[in-house]
């Protein structure tokens, strides 16, 4: 071959080629490593959101909801989502990975490995400090949120199976009034046999979970009142149960708000 | 002023801002890098010239990224693979001649198959650049950066940036493949 060489320096100069600035290739680094932390983090939020999810879950209620046995249940409630988002933010995260400067130097097992105890580490540590229990409560505000996924809320906001969740107000000796996520008032029914976990009188103003029956548009008879237990009240705020030594606990992280009307 | 004694890194530095010191960089690499190129792809010398001229341009640009605690041969190598994988890309067309001489396409296989360049027929030597020709192209590039270009694992892992044991995979399956085709072809240890 011919010598290239002055020919090239030639062309540099005419072309006023400028070495690119190392600013900007120490951006770019840092970018993919902000990127990757990033993914890892996100994957890490769906896999503790999926955890929320599935703890919050009533799984015995699963003969009310038309289901045959707890396993047909739990493949049909299951968190598919999260977990394929979890798995699509590993991927992401992988690839990001791959392009900082000796991100290809590791083997694709060992970095699987490793984004996959990462991302699971950072997952619990979501868990312990209840940012999965934010993220569920904002997520939860948005209405198409109950019909992608299977929660709680949607579990007991099915009157037509027996399992009705809202607010009690009003309540006398045979009866109380209950409004719905939706905003509906409900004449709810109790007598001999409904059991109570805590004194109906004490609830008042407060969120139950109900399992009865629908006696029709705007009756229902209930068999047990149990205290709510999810993260958001029916109109939207944040749920503050009463604890065991009868102080007020917020089930979330931060105060609530807004109201809400999801179905 | 002699630089012939001058390291690569020194001369990148020196570079950087001077074209000029370029011109000793662009000496030292330009015959290997015509030859690699030359090997992996089916272009006309001129057509490889024209390559390498935007492969130390590309060097050029980015002697910034440059970090001296790598091999500074990688690096060039590394450019002219993605050089030549995005032309492969664009024309869209697999290399369908083979630039290899006759010896290189023995060094290929000598590990393998026990053939002396003496005794190798034209004919046999003519099988061995089909064989080396129909590899995929992963285990091709591979097989050229470790036989014909002399470079370590370590080297090839940055040159084409794939994990140690991903390489190690095609190193030992191109050569597999490459020994099942020359049997297939009548040649034997």
């Amino acid at each position: 071959m011919k010598d290239l060489s002055d020919d090239i320096i030639k062309s540099i100069e005419e072309r006023a080629v400028k070495p690119v600035l190392h600013w900007q290739y120490v951006s770019k680094k840092i970018l993919f490593w902000i990127g990757t932390s990033l993914l890892v983090s996100l994957g890490a939020l769906a896999l503790a959101l999926a955890i929320y999810l599935v703890q919050s879950i009533d799984w015995n209620m699963y003969s009310f909801l038309g289901y045959g046995s707890l396993y047909s249940f739990v493949m049909s409630a299951f968190p598919y989502i999260y977990i394929l988002l979890l798995i699509a933010f590993l991927v992401l995260a992988y690839y990001f990975y791959r392009q900082t400067p000796k991100g290809h130097k590791i083997n694709i097992s060992v970095l699987a490995t490793i984004l996959i105890i990462f991302g699971l580490s950072v997952a619990f540590l979501f868990h312990i400090l209840g940012v999965n229990r934010e993220a569920y409560f904002q997520l939860a505000r948005m209405p198409f949120y109950h019909q992608m996924m299977f929660t709680k809320e949607g579990e007991w906001s099915q009157p037509d199976k027996g399992l009705l969740w809202g607010e009690v107000s009003n309540v006398s000796k045979n009866n109380f009034s209950l409004r719905d996520a939706n905003g509906k008032d409900w004449n709810v029914s109790y007598d001999n046999n409904t059991s109570f976990d805590k004194n109906i009188y004490d609830v008042q103003g407060q969120d139950v979970k109900i399992i009865g029956q629908e006696k029709s548009t705007n009756d229902f008879q209930a068999k047990q009142v149990r205290q709510w237990d999810g993260v958001m009240n029916c109109n939207g705020h944040r749920n503050m149960m009463m604890n065991r030594n009868g102080m007020m606990e917020n089930s979330g992280m931060m105060g609530g708000r807004g109201m809400m009307n999801w179905r | 002023m002699d630089l012939s004694q001058t390291t690569d890194w020194e001369l990148i530095r020196l570079s950087n801002g001077n074209p000029k010191y370029f011109k000793h960089i662009v000496e030292r690499y330009q015959n290997r890098i015509f030859h690699y190129l030359k090997r992996m792809s089916y272009y006309s010398n001129e057509d490889v010239e024209d390559m390498v001229q935007e492969v130390f341009i590309k060097v050029y640009r980015s002697m910034n990224d440059f970090e001296s605690t790598d091999k500074f041969s990688s690096l060039i190598y590394r450019i002219a693979h993605n050089h030549l994988v995005d032309n492969i890309r664009k024309s869209n067309v697999r290399p369908n001649q083979n630039y290899l001489e006759d010896e290189e396409a023995v060094n290929i296989i000598r590990s393998e198959i026990n053939l002396e360049m003496d005794f190798a027929s034209s004919e046999a030597i003519e099988k061995i650049k089909i064989a080396i020709l129909q590899l995929p192209e992963n285990y091709r590039e591979v097989l050229v950066l470790k036989f014909l270009e002399d470079k370590r694992i370590e080297e090839i892992v940055d040159i084409l940036r794939k994990p140690q044991g991903t390489v190690a995979t095609l190193l030992r399956r191109g050569r597999e493949m490459l020994k099942n085709e020359l049997l297939k072809a009548g040649i034997k240890n």
